[in-house]
């Protein structure tokens, strides 16, 4: 903001939040089907919940959010960051397993689920009834609480406190926990909303899954800092629960990942006829195919397609591609947000390289994450002298704007999700009678990638596919389960002895023939 | 069965035939396959035939009905979509 107009822009996200009540206490804050939140009773529900959970939990600390694209969610997590704790969000589809022993892991005081939960060793386990799309008081305000003190949320504040832990795949396997503080988070978001052209009345219609880094900063966060309204899609992404979202919010916005845009593209005129609402659609995770991009081009000629390209450690958000770029540099990923710099370093010596050279892309600014939570050697692979290390390889044309070339991880990207091949290999070594096994990602049109798994057997051994799906089924989430198995008698391997994956899809196996 | 209840089964079980992993011949379809683990039938691709039967049977699944979790076999499905049809 200019001299004269309002006074430097708040670094917390507590102190965005209190001024988006003063400012617009009557405008909606959130949307959830037929239920409105404005941003007066939105502060109210964050108060009682804050007030809540300080009755229930000792000490602010780490707080998981297991509460699914819901109110409750965003009320939750604005009274963990109220109360001076940190959020850490959990997938819907994440196994139960997996929930608790990184919870335990992570050492959490407390989770708040709307799902049936097995106790938390060391912390506390708190049900929260689900709101209902149809309409109601959330739960919060049901609770009958009365305020017990001043409120929890004037307390003081230091924006480089950390304010939400965020799953990553990250370069290897072992799941990591990118730490965003309130004043990265913020610059991240505001960047964004500036490189896209997002005033303070857009209503941002949220498809994805909250606990993702994409949407937490772009859509919740922005959201929040810029007193606009967050509509959440109720249930499952289909091209008619998304149009009638979108026409039930009016929704003038919406962040996808490129498999959604594929089922839209797929969808007939009228289920697109409900989105004319939107102007922009922000995607990004993933690479898009071109012609899917010109079938919503020419169908919903109202809203312009913006691409993103980032990644969690990054705050997440890198660059950005408006549609008219768009038209000149097809391809690209589009330019560097406003306070984010880009460079293209050589993977052999580090040097930075001029333009049109391909190298690892490698970032700075202050969307940037602060670390690995409690994973220094971690942190130190991928950040630097203050650079973060993308493992995306790419090049900068002459204007600046990124090509995307591949990336130097063992990453899969498929339906917009990360998978690490790492990962899957090890647990599909402790499927018994497997002795080896690798994956790659396969092209996949509705996908991008999808994970081809290729297991050698022990010895006499015989696993089937079925019995190597009956084993993974129950231990990994499902985006993470190999859409083909075949089986060989060995693996393709590199001089120095590592799995040659690059061989391994150029065997084109057939082979479910041995099953 | 009514003539629409048997179209679709078949039309159900050519679906299923296709989206499955590898993909296969609809008599090649059980009704005791299990979704997941022997068709190999993941969310997407579970989503899109959702997307394909409401626009072909003019259906409109409840938010429950279209999660694949929701469903272990061919037969669990075939019965849940017939019901929602109205049909026995």
């Amino acid at each position: 903001m200019g001299m004269g107009g309002r006074s430097a822009a708040p670094q917390h996200v507590i102190e965005c939040l209190h001024r988006s009540i003063d400012e617009r206490p009557m405008h909606n804050a959130i949307v959830f089907g037929r239920q409105r939140l404005t941003f007066a009773e939105l502060g109210d529900a964050v108060q009682q919940c804050a007030e809540f959970l300080h009755s229930v939990i000792a000490s602010p600390g780490l707080v998981g959010l297991r509460l699914g694209r819901t109110p409750e969610y965003v009320v939750a997590y604005l009274a963990v960051a109220a109360l001076g704790g940190v959020v850490v969000p959990f997938d819907d589809d994440a196994p139960t397993e997996e929930v608790l022993s990184e919870a335990r892991a992570l050492g959490l005081v407390a989770i708040l689920t709307n799902r049936k939960f097995a106790h938390l060793h060391g912390g506390a386990v708190i049900q929260v009834e689900g709101s209902d799309s149809r309409g109601g008081p959330i739960p919060w305000a049901v609770r009958g609480l009365a305020p017990l003190r001043p409120p929890a949320l004037a307390q003081p504040v230091n924006p480089d406190a950390p304010l939400v832990l965020l799953r990553t795949s990250g370069s290897t396997w072992r799941p990591k926990r990118v730490m965003l503080t309130h004043r990265s988070a913020l610059a991240s978001s505001r960047a964004h909303r500036l490189s896209v052209g997002h005033g303070p009345d857009e209503v941002s219609l949220v498809a994805l899954s909250m606990s993702y880094g994409y949407c937490h900063t772009t859509q919740l966060v922005a959201q929040i800092d810029a007193g606009g309204t967050l509509a959440l899609l109720p249930g499952t992404f289909l091209p008619r629960t998304f149009g009638e979202a979108v026409w039930a919010a009016g929704a003038t916005t919406t962040t996808l990942v490129p498999s959604m845009m594929t089922m839209l593209a797929r969808a007939p005129d009228r289920k697109l006829a409900d989105l004319a609402s939107l102007r922009t659609i922000v995607f990004g995770g993933a690479p898009i195919r071109a012609d899917i991009l010109d079938n919503l081009r020419v169908r919903l000629p109202r809203a312009e397609l913006i691409q993103t390209y980032g990644q969690t450690e990054a705050g997440p958000r890198i660059t950005t591609l408006r549609a008219d770029a768009a038209q000149m540099r097809p391809g690209s990923v589009g330019r560097a947000i406003p306070g984010m710099r880009i460079e293209i370093r050589s993977t052999e010596n580090g040097e930075s390289l001029p333009p049109c050279q391909t190298g690892e892309v490698v970032v700075c600014g202050d969307g940037v994450m602060s670390g690995y939570f409690d994973d220094a050697a971690a942190t130190a692979e991928v950040l630097r002298d203050g650079w973060l290390h993308t493992g995306d390889l790419g090049w900068l044309d002459d204007a600046g704007f990124l090509w995307l070339s591949g990336r130097m991880r063992n990453l899969i990207i498929t339906a917009g999700l990360n998978v690490v091949a790492e990962e899957i290999e090890a647990h599909l070594r402790q499927v018994p009678g497997v002795a080896d096994a690798a994956v790659f990602g396969e092209p996949d049109e509705l996908r991008g990638e999808s994970i081809h798994a290729v297991i050698v057997r022990l010895g006499g051994a015989a696993p089937t596919e079925r019995d190597v799906r009956t084993f993974l089924g129950p231990r990994m989430q499902p985006h993470k389960l190999p859409r083909r198995i075949s089986f060989v008698s060995e693996l393709p391997k590199t001089s120095n002895g590592k799995v040659d994956r690059v061989g391994l899809a150029r065997l084109r196996i057939g082979g479910n023939d041995d099953r | 069965m009514t003539d629409e209840s048997e179209a679709l089964s078949s039309w159900l079980t050519g679906r299923l035939a296709k989206a499955a992993e590898p993909s296969r011949n609809p008599e090649e379809i059980q009704l005791t396959d299990r979704l997941r683990d022997d068709l190999v039938i993941d969310s997407l691709a579970f989503l899109e035939l959702m997307v394909d039967l409401e626009d072909v049977f003019g259906a409109r699944m409840d938010e429950g009905d279209l999660l694949l979790g929701g469903y272990e076999t061919v037969d669990d499905l075939i019965s849940r979509v017939r019901v929602h049809l109205g049909e026995n």
